[in-house]
């Protein structure tokens, strides 16, 4: 085995890294491939769009919440 | 003009923006601005939305006046806990809301200074305009800063890919 790590441990971390935009994948048949996304590695090697990217997705938690606390208050 | 709205202009003028270390984000959302307020500063509602999945929160405790405490305990994916602690610096309610990692607590000066957050929510129609500015100290406590974020598993397997593929 090539890594220390496991395979569902792998494939966990992976997944992460795609939800953040690092690598893409594609499925053919029962061999899913990651490719690193050289976009997102721009961002991560410049602090400041990491941090971008960070507020980004907390404002658009807060916006959803938002929305489900004025609607949990009109019913 | 009222007191509360001057003292606001004032922080606008001292809080020029430096592209290098700061970020403003800005929103409009059709939601009265006494729920954002309300989302920004009680831990009842910030555990919902305050950390980017797959992140959560574990834990928020604010006391809502200058000096009160700021504090968030961040989960990572993997159960991992980490607390971090500031001060609240300004409370207009519904209007503005500041505070640090600078200093503890009571004022109290911080280890590791490196953050200031002002959120500013003003009335647009039926919603609300708001605006998230989050200000840096500099470069190396950026760096620094993003180091910690790499404590965990799945950071130092981004490492380990972003030292593969600048070596590509």
């Amino acid at each position: 085995m090539p890594f220390e790590m496991a395979l569902p441990s792998f494939v966990q971390h992976l997944r992460v890294l795609e939800e953040c935009g690092l690598v893409r994948s594609s499925k053919d048949g029962r061999v899913r491939t990651y490719r690193l996304d050289p976009e997102g590695f721009r961002g991560a090697e410049d602090w400041l769009e990491g941090q971008r990217q960070t507020w980004e997705r907390r404002l658009d938690q807060l916006d959803s919440y938002l929305i489900q606390m004025k609607e949990t208050r009109h019913d | 003009m009222t007191d509360t709205t001057a003292a606001a202009t004032a922080l606008d003028a001292d809080t020029a923006f430096d592209p290098a270390l700061d970020l403003v984000l800005e929103r409009v959302i059709d939601v009265p601005p006494a729920l954002v307020w309300a989302a920004w500063t009680q831990p009842e509602h910030l555990v919902h939305w305050f950390a980017p999945a797959p992140w959560g929160v574990a834990r928020a405790e604010i006391d809502l006046r200058p000096g009160g405490i700021f504090s968030t305990v961040m989960r990572s994916p993997e159960g991992e806990e980490f607390p971090g602690t500031g001060c609240i610096l300004e409370v207009i309610p519904e209007r503005r809301f500041v505070w640090t990692d600078a200093l503890l607590p009571g004022y109290r000066p911080s280890a590791e200074p490196f953050f200031t957050g002002v959120v500013t929510i003003e009335p647009e129609g039926e919603g609300t305009r708001y605006r998230a500015m989050a200000r840096h100290r500099d470069e190396e406590g950026c760096n620094r800063h993003a180091e910690m974020g790499f404590h965990d598993g799945w950071g130092a397997a981004l490492d380990q890919l972003v030292a593969y593929a600048k070596a590509l």
